[in-house]
């Protein structure tokens, strides 16, 4: 008898071992779950305030008033001249989509391949590619000369009898991201109408349940409406995947179809479509850590999401590491004699050099010192350093293939050198600010956590008793025949 | 006149026997309906299966959006010929890409609409609901004549409806 | 020679530059700078690589003190057959302009992308950084026949096109062919060793014709395949670049 009891007690703990293991077998009923989440959402403390109002006034700062008097004076108060007619604006488009394919594309995979844990993810990576995008979206604009005529590249019939040029890259960009940022809006809307249905429901202030009824669109649960969501959702999985990868790939294109030794290069597509995600993943890894701390979810973000979200860093790391290492290898290995004199100029002792040599330690070196024990990847604060380590080294990777590549071309007489302008840093550090603002604003507007979602996967998931122990196991319910 | 009622449950189990008994008392399968807080398969509460057609809404939109493509890239062009760099006015190795990006861009739109269309979304005015549904109550919705619903409505207390709301009286 | 040109191949506008002959005076340069209205930036700008000169002289050292040589090699707008520069545009603002087969450049499409500047292999286009500046009584001098840019759009050598305009109307109305020699780009007129050499490549008998089938010739970054208008003469031992 004592040794069943003992059994029992031993199960009992293993039960509790699992449960902590799992968010989707450490069941809770749906109305705390709906109160949790609505209450991280709704409540506004002082800091939020504090913060969203520095935020407010970078975003002035850089994007209202250090734009404007760049649109004033002429794009010669950027710090870009002959040859490096590209600066940090076109790297920081790079690095803004990149960001934006993490979310996005690690949501559609995930769900692709029915990967369970990321159910408590998916709303959060997907909206940071929603705001990424916007971000980056606006660079174009902010690089052109003549930013009052952006509505030339616009393809409609106007008095001007010209239709846009339909085979520069440019116009490929411009199409690319509309049909992504039109794709992950709605990719993200979709999941989140019975959410939003959920807060109309329990809403106590009167202009958010005005608020949700409008965005739910008066979403009930019927069975049609769960039946036509669930095929439209996986029919926009498989096909923003394609698209993501189309977008990075047409931003390489950018560059790959020119003529600028060091741009044109076929690998170019692939590398960039790895580099994004691999930005995007050291993005999301940050942003999740930085949600669990500051929206109180450490129920839904567990270590086994920290520690999931840090393995697919690793890969990517090495994934990345591989394409860098393609295309430089064959490229030093060729000696064109242009491509020698950008080695010349970061590598050993050029004046490009911190970058080069930072890129591959923030991009390799510590990301894989970090993430390699699972202690690594389940600490919050490691696995956040690895993604800004990330972040650092990719953006280092595009500033060395827009201004620094362009400073090194066929004619050593006009060879040239760029340091970003005051202005350029304000612009960028205005638009990494509404990156963050818009986050901040969002997580009091909409639920950042797909409660349906969770409580779907947590009816789905049970912990069976097989023999003398415990298995976890997974009922597909909505498979059901 | 045979008004609409809503029906909550606490779980699957109960729901799904509330459907049975309903069947008995001679509600037919069209009338009645189910709303979750979550999606619940057909099979599972031994409803007829959904009919999803989204198809025929993607496929016309990926060849609309593959049309709008080809005009814009090639005909576009053709209306007014500008060469550059050496290439041919009509190419079809650079149009490919907008090409692509407009049939994608076809087959998103046309799925959001088609899930509009099918869902019958938005629908801001509907009063069949309860909040209670996204706490996780299961909603049984259900026609039935004022004469018989005195027996409908013990029957399914029974079964453990924790509350019947009379949604509206109905014209048909 | 190009793929696909299109238009009436009527003219094929050439330059011929030898650079044996080059003393690196820079007359091209100026005389550019005062055909077409190009701003004067000033020397801060000019060392941030912002110089505005549709004409560049390059000049390379050649050997060791003090038995050293400089070379010069005067670099504008290519006319490239097959221009690199125009595919990227995204509105057309740069194109293949039929009768004269040269690169035109269309002020009032540029929105200022950059993109031609830096897919252009010789590094000829340049970009108006701020509104030009012409001091009293500097405005004065501006060429009529000439725009002036207006910030954030992108211009180059234009073989000056309103000079080629001018005689191709002239000839029109008088109901002539075009004598050889008789359009003259700015710099070809100002070049006093007469390095420069302006012409029809399409007339068999110009002089740009007869220079062009010299053993001298040659052609910038010519394995790219951009077909240039703009062609080189050097000469064997005495003169290498």
């Amino acid at each position: 008898m004592s040794s069943d009891r003992g059994h029992e007690q031993e199960l009992a703990h293993l039960e509790r071992e699992l449960k902590a293991r799992d968010l989707l077998l450490d069941r809770r009923s749906r109305e705390e779950m709906n109160y949790e989440v609505m209450h991280a959402m709704e409540r506004i403390s002082l800091g939020w305030l504090l913060a969203a109002f520095v935020l407010g006034g970078l975003v002035f700062l850089g994007l209202g008033l250090a734009w404007a008097y760049q649109i004033k004076w002429g794009l010669g108060v950027a710090g870009i001249n002959r040859p490096v007619f590209w600066g940090v604006y076109i790297a920081n488009f790079v690095f803004w989509i990149g960001i934006s394919h993490a979310g996005t594309l690690i949501s559609a995979i995930l769900r692709a391949v029915g990967a369970e844990w990321r159910r408590p993810i998916t709303r959060a990576a997907e909206a940071m590619t929603v705001f990424a995008l916007m971000v980056a979206g606006m660079y174009p604009l902010i690089h052109m000369g003549r930013t009052w005529r952006f509505y030339w590249m616009l393809p409609a019939p106007t008095q001007r009898l010209i239709w846009p040029n339909f085979r520069s890259p440019l116009m490929w960009d411009m199409m690319a991201i509309l049909t992504y940022l039109t794709g992950s809006l709605i990719f993200l809307y979709l999941p989140l109408i019975p959410d939003m249905a959920m807060a109309r429901d329990h809403s106590k202030a009167k202009i958010r349940r005005k608020l949700f009824q409008i965005l739910s669109l008066g979403w009930r649960g019927t069975e049609a409406e769960w039946k036509h969501l669930h095929v439209a959702m996986a029919i926009f999985t498989f096909i923003i995947i394609p698209v993501a990868a189309s977008v990075h790939t047409i931003v390489s294109w950018d560059f790959a179809m020119s003529n600028v030794p060091g741009w044109k290069s076929t690998i170019f597509g692939p590398y960039f479509v790895v580099g994004a995600i691999y930005s995007g993943v050291g993005a999301l890894g940050v942003v999740l850590v930085l949600v669990r701390k500051f929206m109180g979810f450490g129920y839904y973000l567990r270590e086994q999401h920290l520690d999931n979200i840090g393995k697919i860093m690793l890969t990517m790391t090495f994934f990345w590491t591989y394409f860098w290492y393609n295309g430089y290898l064959t490229e030093w290995y060729g000696a064109e004699r242009a491509l020698d004199f950008l080695r010349e100029f970061m590598t050993y002792t050029g004046p490009a050099a911190p970058f080069f040599y930072g890129m591959l330690v923030t991009n390799i070196v510590i990301p894989i010192a970090l993430l390699w024990s699972r202690a690594g990847r389940t600490t919050p604060w490691t696995l956040a350093l690895a993604g800004i380590s990330i972040n650092i080294g990719m953006y280092l990777e595009r500033y060395i293939i827009v201004p620094v590549t362009l400073s090194r071309n066929r004619f050593p007489f006009s060879w040239g050198h760029y340091v970003p302008s005051p202005v350029e840093l304000l612009i960028s550090l205005g638009s990494l600010s509404m990156f963050i603002l818009l986050y901040v604003l969002l997580s009091r507007i909409v639920p950042l956590i797909s409660v349906w979602e969770v409580q779907e996967g947590q009816v789905m998931h049970v912990i069976r008793r097989v023999g003398r122990t415990l298995v976890p196991g997974v009922v597909h319910w909505h498979k059901a025949e | 006149m045979r008004d609409r009622y809503l029906a909550l449950f606490d779980d699957v189990e109960h729901a799904v026997e509330a459907l049975t008994e309903l069947r008995a008392l001679g509600v037919p399968e069209g009338e009645i309906s189910v709303i979750s807080g979550i999606p619940v398969a057909e099979a599972i509460m031994g409803r007829p299966k959904v009919a999803n057609l989204m198809a025929r809404w993607a496929l016309p939109g990926a060849l609309i959006g593959l049309v709008v493509g080809v005009l814009f890239t090639m005909g576009t062009t053709l209306m007014y010929p500008i060469h550059v760099g050496g290439q041919p006015i009509v190419s079809l190795p650079p149009s490919m890409v907008i090409i692509y990006e407009f049939t994608m861009l076809g087959v998103i739109l046309a799925t959001l609409t088609g899930l509009l269309a099918q869902a019958e979304l938005p629908r801001l005015r509907e009063k069949a609901y309860h909040p209670a549904i996204s706490h996780g109550a299961i909603g049984v919705l259900f026609r039935c004549d004022d004469a018989g619903f005195a027996q409908v409505r013990e029957r399914l207390l029974a079964l453990g409806a924790s509350e019947i709301i009379h949604v509206d009286r109905s014209e048909s | 020679m190009s793929r696909q040109n299109g238009g009436t191949q009527e003219h094929r506008w050439a330059m011929i530059v030898d650079i044996d002959k080059c003393t690196g005076c820079g007359a091209c340069i100026t005389a550019c700078y005062a055909e077409n209205n190009i701003p004067v930036v000033g020397e801060e700008e000019i060392h941030k690589g912002r110089h505005m000169g549709w004409v560049r002289i390059e000049r390379y050292w050649e050997g060791e003190y003090p038995d050293i040589r400089a070379r010069f090699i005067p670099i504008m707008c290519q006319q490239c057959g097959e221009a690199p520069c125009e595919p990227v545009c995204p509105v057309f603002a740069t194109y293949h302009s039929e009768t004269e087969n040269i690169n035109v450049q269309v002020y009032n499409r540029c929105v200022g992308t950059r993109f031609c500047a830096n897919n252009c292999p010789y590094i000829a286009r340049v970009f108006n950084w701020f509104d030009p500046v012409f001091p009293e009584p500097l405005h004065e001098q501006l060429n009529p026949d000439v725009t002036v840019r207006s910030r954030g759009i992108m211009e180059k050598c234009t073989f000056c096109i309103q000079r080629i305009r001018q005689v191709e109307e002239e000839a029109k109305a008088e109901g002539r062919p075009i004598e050889d020699g008789e359009v003259q780009p700015a710099c070809v007129q100002a070049c006093p060793t007469e390095a420069l050499v302006f012409g029809d490549l399409n007339d068999p008998h110009s002089k740009v014709a007869r220079l062009a089938q010299s053993r001298r010739a040659f052609k910038l970054l010519e394995d790219l395949g951009t077909e240039p208008a703009v062609i080189y003469l050097k000469g064997g031992d005495a003169h290498v670049v």
